[in-house]
């Protein structure tokens, strides 16, 4: 799994996706929604939740397509004080349907318009926070492997220039 | 999952917090704590 690889790079823990039925909508979480401690002297903290659809695809070959309906990343401090919450939550908030930022650092609740907001994206981030990946050539690796990936498969907030 | 979060979190039960919600308590004041926890709130829920 593409995320599971992404995390692995900077923590133990285990990627859990709640649902395979196409009827029913998931959860994907990493460590049950918890925020992890990432390597690094930092100590820094991730949360993450992806909330997902399986679709049909229209393809014969790949029938199936995993759709992101919404996520929650958070970026925390050693002592668990919030830095960035990444948020895109259109279904709960349609007063609020765009991908946006708060930044908890500063404790404010306003809604920061971003763009669509991939989990390593927030890795990159933290990097520049003091997250340090375990193996950095294969971050690297991974993280052109999942941009490449998503850019195929998403319909919109591809922004990333590996796009082809 | 949703239960622990909504303890963690907000200090209230998941039931609780899914009645006010559903009930549109929070409706415009909604804040980056309850958007984590709602997340992890099974369909159905």
């Amino acid at each position: 799994m593409p995320i599971q690889a992404a995390l692995s790079c900077f923590a133990n823990g285990k990627v859990t996706a709640s649902s395979t039925d196409p009827s029913v909508p998931g959860q994907l979480v990493f460590n049950g929604g918890r925020p992890t401690k990432l390597n690094g002297p930092s100590r820094l903290r991730l949360g993450c939740t992806i909330e997902y659809a399986i679709v049909d695809s229209g393809q014969p070959a790949k029938p199936w397509k995993v759709h992101t309906t919404g996520y929650i990343f958070r970026l925390l401090k050693s002592n668990g004080s919030g830095l960035v919450d990444f948020h895109w939550h259109p279904t709960a908030t349609p007063e609020v349907s765009f991908p946006h930022l708060h930044a908890r650092e500063y404790g404010c609740k306003r809604h920061y318009p971003t763009g669509r907001v991939m989990v390593e994206d927030v890795f990159v981030l933290a990097i520049e926070c003091g997250a340090i990946p375990g193996d950095r050539a294969k971050w690297q690796r991974v993280l052109k492997a999942n941009r490449e990936n998503f850019a195929l498969g998403a319909t919109w907030g591809t922004s990333h220039p590996s796009r082809p | 999952m949703y239960d622990r979060a909504c303890l963690r979190v907000l200090s209230m039960s998941a039931s609780s917090f899914s009645e006010r919600w559903d009930a549109g308590e929070y409706v415009g004041h909604a804040t980056p704590e309850m958007m984590e926890v709602l997340a992890l709130r099974p369909h159905g829920r």
